[in-house]
């Protein structure tokens, strides 16, 4: 049976009522999930686990996994509309999309990340369907000094995040890291900086931080300024949507923001976030029309949003193909297929084929059905943008609080956000970007643990990095992208002379 | 003069219309009365706060008792997560809480917490409902590892001692503390690897041959098992697991250590005679039910029906004795 018959098979299984229905709940409840801020999908799934138990395992599946890659689409539209990521994978989408709804480009904006978003879970599809199991394998050959050469890889593109001056950047870099160390060590289970306040045991999440240091203090350079309402002209249909120049910018961002992503999601931790964050820093680098990010480039909301999307999807690969859970999220779904007697990994092809073809199957409906749900919406919500900010940013202050309480119950999150406001506010007066504290922090906690699990591994014999090849080509990789990002600063400087 | 009457008119239709009320609210009083006293426990839901983040082991299993839970008592259950801090933010919470029934906690270390210096409590802070199952652990190795049983895992790194790569997760987790106990048992030294975080990177690290050997539980394990990819050379319990009898228990080969994960039930201390009672029998039926028994077969957990209320506080004081001289000697012990 060719995979393409699979496939067809997969289509037949998922058109029957229940699973459809299914499909449609969850994607529709990831889009909700993601369009509140702090609420992650991870919540979301929680609630809907004892309840998705009653279907049977493919149509549970269908269920989590649509609220899963359904949140990545809404995670973009409070970070576009009122610059408050919704989650760590759309942090770096308030840095363009928010700049574009401030010129009035919101619903181009909001379409271009839907419509990438849309073409990226295809592409994540179609690369799980086609190489699922070989991206198994080479996940699973990836040992802790593979990863630790993939996150120094990460960290060398994302030195151009650092704003303007790079001794701020690399300050607020410095910052974040160490705000990651704070709570109890991952791997040695000891706290550090807790200074014996129960509540720092934990540690200091990262939302809440992005949320008040973006959001915050966005609530607050709005109030303190004075309001002027914009000139009254009546808004084009064509206006809310991107024009020519726009979709040609978008292209290649979304093609390479697809791949980059599907490569991140075979990694283990927050691979969304890291596949974003990497692929901003990348098209930054790599565009002729560097000077606009941070100021309105349509490549800055295209590349993330696509890697994000992509991200997801190819996370479930390791889940599926391996049976090994590379998240938290993956863990969830892993506990609701055990819960049904389902064992996914190597086997899951041979043993129960058809919920790997029927989960295909209801991922590429559920993709069209996210895109038919949310490029309409993209009028309505870009409108949100152009409210009175007298009712807008009252509503959107209480959304940060509710949402940074959701995440785990804790007003200590709340209270975080709301230092990371002001603290927000002190860095926007003083002209510091506040992208590099976020970057620390999830890069800094990444380099700790990956470096100091490979020392450890290593335990002093350095000559086994000579004995893993994959770690080795990674490492080229990165002198490597130096000289191109080099070369394609050449080009734009001779364009620059020449135009 | 209308004015008077009609104010005095309305001041006695007033007082009719107070006196009516009081007299109805009285009733009511009285009738709810002998009501409130007789609703007997529980007659409200009760929230139950999971130190874990939702998914996590702990957390399905917890789920899972409480499902039957429920059946039981009558009354619904609401989860709520609270992760921090292996799990001690949340049980800061659970002793904070009134003791009448209506708050519940789970701990899979409440024993060591202060030990470790976590928790300025242990178990005997709370009232313990019971231990009903625990996890059973196992020893595997990649399959293309020249280890037939433990035996020679352990000869293997007696000859070469810290090369032995054992793949593991947080210091002071369980799966940690098996390796420690394992070295202790062996006398050996071995290269622990811990990872941030649970056991899928010692699924990962074991699959794809990055270690040589790890300690963990069925559940993250069983997928590359059942491809092949990872060999189980033993079970950490006492006797060979039903369904699983064809791995021989670490005992049988030689090395005797007997250690596994569990999950505790915890309740404020203080608990009213009748609450404490109807939760000890409420678990004790579901411990002992045969649904539940499946339900946590299917987890790789077996059920200790008889480790409930004052039984289950001496297993956890015996386990706290077993963990006690490994923290210390680690130096992860804070209390002394």
């Amino acid at each position: 049976m060719s995979s393409f018959e699979h496939l067809l098979q997969g289509f037949l299984i998922v058109l029957t009522p229940t699973n459809s229905m299914v499909c449609l709940l969850g994607v529709l409840l990831g889009t909700v999930v993601g369009v509140l801020p702090g609420l992650g999908p991870m919540a979301a799934m929680s609630i809907m686990l004892p309840i998705s138990i009653h279907y049977g395992p493919l149509a549970g599946l269908i269920l989590l996994s649509g609220v899963w890659y359904g949140a990545q689409y809404g995670g973009s539209t409070t970070s576009i509309l009122v610059n408050i990521p919704g989650e760590a994978a759309s942090v770096v989408t308030c840095l363009d999309g928010y700049q574009m709804a401030r010129k009035g480009r919101a619903g181009a904006a909001l379409a271009v990340a839907a419509v990438g978003s849309f073409i990226a879970g295809s592409i994540g599809i179609i690369l799980l369907q086609l190489f699922g199991p070989l991206i198994a394998t080479a996940a699973l050959s990836f040992g802790p000094p593979e990863f630790l050469a993939v996150m120094l890889f990460a960290f060398v593109t994302m030195a151009t995040l650092s704003g303007d001056s790079p001794l701020k950047g690399a300050m607020m870099v410095g910052f974040g890291a160490l705000v990651s160390t704070i709570g109890i060590d991952r791997i040695a289970g000891i706290p550090r900086f807790t200074m014996g306040i129960p509540s720092l045991m934990y540690g200091i999440d990262l939302i809440p931080v992005a949320i008040g240091l973006f959001g915050i203090a966005e609530v607050v350079r709005i109030a303190l300024q004075r309001y002027t309402p914009p000139p009254l002209r009546p808004v084009r249909l064509r206006e809310l949507y991107p024009n020519r120049e726009e979709v040609r910018r978008s292209t290649m961002p979304i093609l390479r923001g697809s791949f980059i992503g599907a490569f991140f999601g075979m990694l283990p931790g927050s691979s969304a976030a890291l596949a974003s964050f990497t692929s901003y820093s990348i098209e930054k680098s790599m565009s002729p029309n560097k000077k606009e990010f941070g100021k309105g480039a349509i490549e800055g909301v295209a590349a993330p949003e696509s890697a994000n999307n992509s991200a997801v999807i190819i996370a479930l690969v390791p889940l599926l193909c391996l049976g090994i859970p590379f998240s938290p999220v993956s863990a969830l779904l892993l506990a609701g297929l055990q819960m049904h007697n389902v064992t996914p990994g190597p086997l899951l092809l041979q043993t129960t084929p058809e919920i790997f073809w029927g989960l295909i199957a209801a991922m590429y409906i559920g993709n069209i059905l996210l895109l038919v749900l949310n490029l309409p919406l993209v009028g309505l919500f870009a409108r949100v943008a152009t409210m009175k900010p007298h009712f807008l940013m009252p509503a959107v202050g209480i959304f940060c609080l509710i949402g940074c309480y959701a995440i785990r119950n804790a007003v200590f999150d709340v209270l975080v956000m709301i230092a990371a406001g002001i603290l927000g506010v002190v860095l926007n007066r003083m002209r510091i970007s506040v992208v590099p504290i976020l970057l620390g922090m999830v890069l800094g906690s990444l380099l700790e643990d990956n470096l100091r699990v490979t020392i450890q591994w290593l335990n002093g014999d350095f000559s086994l990095v000579w004995s893993r090849p994959i770690a080795l080509v990674i490492l080229m990789l990165i002198p490597l992208y130096l000289v191109l990002v080099r070369f394609a600063q050449r080009r734009v400087f001779r364009n620059d002379a020449v135009g | 003069m209308l004015k008077r009457v009609s104010s005095r008119v309305n001041n006695e239709r007033e007082e009719g219309i107070m006196k009516r009320t009081l007299v109805f609210l009285a009733g009511l009083v009285l009738l709810l009365m002998p009501w409130s006293e007789a609703m007997p426990y529980p007659d409200k839901p009760i929230k139950a706060i999971v130190g874990y983040e939702a998914g996590s082991a702990v957390d399905i299993n917890a789920r899972i008792f409480f499902k039957f839970m429920e059946k039981e008592l009558g009354q619904p259950i609401a989860v709520v997560n609270k992760p921090g801090a292996a799990g001690s933010l949340g049980l800061r919470e659970v002793h904070g809480a009134s003791p009448d029934g209506y708050t519940i906690g789970v701990s899979p270390s409440i024993n060591v917490l202060k030990i470790q210096g976590l928790l300025p409590y242990t178990h005997h802070d709370f009232d313990v409902l019971g231990v009903p199952a625990y996890t059973w652990c196992l020893l595997a190795v990649p399959a293309k590892s020249p280890f037939k049983d433990a035996k020679e895992l352990a000869a293997n790194a007696k000859a070469n001692p810290g090369q032995v790569k054992m793949s593991t997760t947080t210091k002071g987790a369980v799966f940690w503390m098996l390796c420690k106990y394992f070295e202790r048992i062996t006398g050996t030294k071995l290269n622990v690897i811990s990872n941030p975080g649970g056991a899928t990177y010692i699924a990962a690290q074991l699959g794809g041959g990055h270690a040589d050997a790890g300690f963990a539980s069925i559940a993250p394990l069983k997928s590359q098992i059942d491809a092949g990819n990872i060999r189980v050379l033993g079970t950490t319990t006492e006797k060979r697991v039903p369904g699983f009898d064809q791995w021989p228990t670490l005992k049988e080969s030689g090395i005797d250590m007997v250690m596994n994960g569990w999950i505790a039930y915890v309740a404020p201390k203080g608990l009213p005679p009748e609450v404490y009672k109807k939760l000890i029998a409420a678990s004790a039926k579901v411990a002992a039910s045969k649904e539940y028994i499946e339900e946590n077969a299917k987890t790789g957990s077996i059920t200790t029906p008889e480790c409930i209320g004052q039984e289950a506080v001496k297993f956890l004081d015996e386990d706290a004795a077993k963990q006690r001289p490994i923290l210390e000697e680690l130096g992860a012990a804070k209390d002394k």
